[in-house]
């Protein structure tokens, strides 16, 4: 067992923690968002829905009269604060309003928290198909490695409070247990759930078994699990839109006084518009609401589609809103965002757990120094610090890269990953591992302590405003930056002293 | 109001599962613990850990109960084990 555990973890665990510090700042995608798109006002909900909606409506109409598809997204709560509308067709955009006066708001262009929290699946550069076997597999192995951790760990119940710091390899194992034991619900949950998510991919034979092999059988079963909502093909002859007040009324009345969190309008002015309406999807766990669907010119109901379906959807929609948690208010928020830092800390230990012991015997004379340990040293140094820095770069990249610039976002991008890419070229020539952890966590402290300091140069909303104005998302997020900054400068405090002790042990 | 409630039992029932332990009892209180108060320590603090799960549960619905309980599990039991690390007098020993 517990060289199956071993393994497993050294082989996935960089791929996990990637997955692991980007998912947890998903936690936080709209408070990032906000952030890096410092034009945006603080929202104060709730906010009146009819004038909001009416104000999309005379956006869309002026702006993209001529497009296939409207969606219109409702302010309603911390996942969607503000008001959005996007369209789709020969000339697609997007755009935020001001949902008083319908103005659009000049937002720059970024990937913002949403990319961060995207790629924790996606893995950014790679083809979807790619990514998505990748970051299975790598979930699988973790929900293996938990349980055989678990099962390995023979002393959970004794050890549960143990931690005994400045003993080496012993420090690290019980950092490493008390990481994992401490939010195990968590970590298993968030595996488990996370396998639910690829499950389709993952079992293609089991719908090959019942629908016929190859994509059709696929996509036969794809539509049976997934009904598409009354579709229409344009007919071709205009047609003005109803009034959206009256649909907006009809689909409160369904929702039971739930918000209706969006409006999708396809075939807009055409005399077979569609109007689908969504409830939110963050109501509790089971991410699931009703949908409605309207013929947008006549504003006939045509369908309601229920939010519980079957039992074995709503397990799977359980699971999707328990990994996203979506619904989680400030305190269950937090809970997640410290579990899964704790996922964060549970890999690191565990992958500098796996050098600390090989390192330890090879100085004991117990065994010769290999390529095979140094390598993973270096590695570990880049991922495990160097990760958190290029984020950190990231949000300055957002800062720091001229507004107006065309393709600013995925030159953000790129700057995250271009810096990733010089932490591993760093990590591989510095003398020694412990200098590498050293100066990358001095840089990871240095780029988080002037993250609110670029903030204040480049946008108004300074932290010391921030604070004055009561703007709790762009306060917190420079408070945030400086207690990583004093994390990071704690790190490499720390390392300095251990490798300075250890200089004065040796001959 | 529950919530803090089933907080304040929270923590108050893992530092009595804790000192139920013999290795934490010393580190805290230097001296060993009897088979006896090993027994109440343990016992108390199942209870007040399964009371604080009650009323997480009555002012937070099912659902969300068991969620932000489990969520709190994690930061209390954090405190309990670096209170046990930093702020107890006692050294820890091993014991096999």
């Amino acid at each position: 067992m517990a060289w199956l555990h071993t393994w497993l973890g050294l082989l996935t665990g960089w791929v996990l923690y990637f997955m692991f510090v980007t998912g947890t700042a998903g936690y936080l995608d709209t408070e990032i968002d906000r952030w890096m798109r410092p034009e945006l006002p603080a929202t104060r909900l709730p906010v009146p829905q009819e004038p909001a909606l009416a104000q999309a409506r005379a956006f869309l109409e002026t702006h993209a009269a001529d497009a296939r598809r409207w969606t219109i997204t409702l302010p309603i709560d911390r996942n969607e604060p503000h008001l959005q509308v996007s369209w789709r067709g020969a000339a697609p955009g997007t755009a935020y309003l001001d949902p008083g006066t319908g103005q659009r708001l000049a937002v720059r262009e970024t990937g913002g928290g949403q990319l961060l929290y995207q790629m924790h699946w996606r893995l950014h550069y790679l083809a979807g198909g790619t990514a998505e076997w990748i970051v299975g597999i790598a979930t699988l192995a973790l929900l293996v490695a938990l349980v055989t951790g678990t099962v390995a760990h023979r002393r959970l119940f004794a050890d549960f409070f143990t931690f005994r710091p400045g003993k080496g390899q012993r420090s690290w194992l019980d950092a490493h247990n008390l990481a994992s034991v401490v939010s195990l619900p968590f970590q298993l949950m968030i595996t488990y759930s996370g396998l639910v998510f690829v499950m389709f991919s993952f079992t293609p034979l089991i719908v090959a078994t019942w629908y016929g092999p190859g994509e059709r059988g696929q996509r036969e079963f794809l539509s049976e699990v997934f009904p598409p909502l009354a579709p229409a093909k344009a007919a071709g002859q205009a047609a003005a839109l109803v009034p959206l007040d009256t649909v907006l009324a009809d689909a409160r009345q369904i929702l039971g006084g739930g918000p209706v969190a969006s409006l999708d309008i396809q075939n807009p002015g055409d005399a077979q518009a569609r109007i689908v309406i969504a409830g939110s999807f963050a109501t509790g766990p089971v991410r699931t609401t009703d949908l409605l669907v309207y013929d947008g010119v006549s504003g006939e109901r045509l369908l309601h589609r229920p939010a519980i379906q079957s039992g074995s959807k709503r397990f799977r929609d359980l699971m999707l809103g328990l990994h996203e948690g979506m619904f989680a208010g400030i305190l269950l928020r937090a809970l997640y965002v410290l579990s899964g830092l704790l996922g964060c800390a549970m890999i690191a230990t565990g992958m500098v757990l796996w050098t600390v012991k090989r390192r330890q015997r090879i100085e004991l004379g117990r065994a010769a120094p290999h390529t095979g340990l140094r390598v993973v040293e270096r590695l570990n140094v880049a991922v495990v610090v160097g990760l958190p820095l290029a984020i950190g770069v990231y949000f300055g990249a957002n800062r720091l890269v001229p507004v107006d610039l065309a393709a600013r976002a995925v030159l953000e991008a790129d700057a995250l990953f271009a810096a990733w890419a010089a932490t591993f070229i760093h990590a591989a020539l510095r003398p020694s591992a412990a200098l590498a952890w050293r100066e990358q966590a001095g840089a990871a402290a240095l780029a988080y302590a002037l993250l609110p300091v670029i903030n204040a140069i480049t946008s108004e909303r300074h932290l010391v405003r921030s604070l004055a104005t009561g703007d709790g998302v762009m306060a917190g997020f420079d408070l945030c930056a400086l207690v990583l900054a004093a994390a990071f400068a704690c790190l490499a405090r720390t390392v300095g002293r251990w490798s300075a002790d250890r200089q004065g042990v040796r001959p | 109001m529950s919530v803090a409630v089933s907080c304040a039992l929270l923590l108050w029932g893992l530092v009595a599962v804790a000192l139920a332990m013999d290795r934490h009892h010393e580190q805290w209180l230097h001296r060993h613990a009897g088979p006896r108060m090993r027994l109440v320590l343990g016992a108390g603090g199942t209870a007040a850990l399964g009371i604080s799960l009650a009323c997480a549960l009555a002012g937070l619905g099912n659902a969300l109960g068991v969620l932000i309980w489990l969520g709190l599990l994690t930061p209390a039991a954090l405190a309990v084990a670096g209170t046990l690390t930093w702020l107890a007098p006692g050294r820890a020993t091993r014991r096999r």
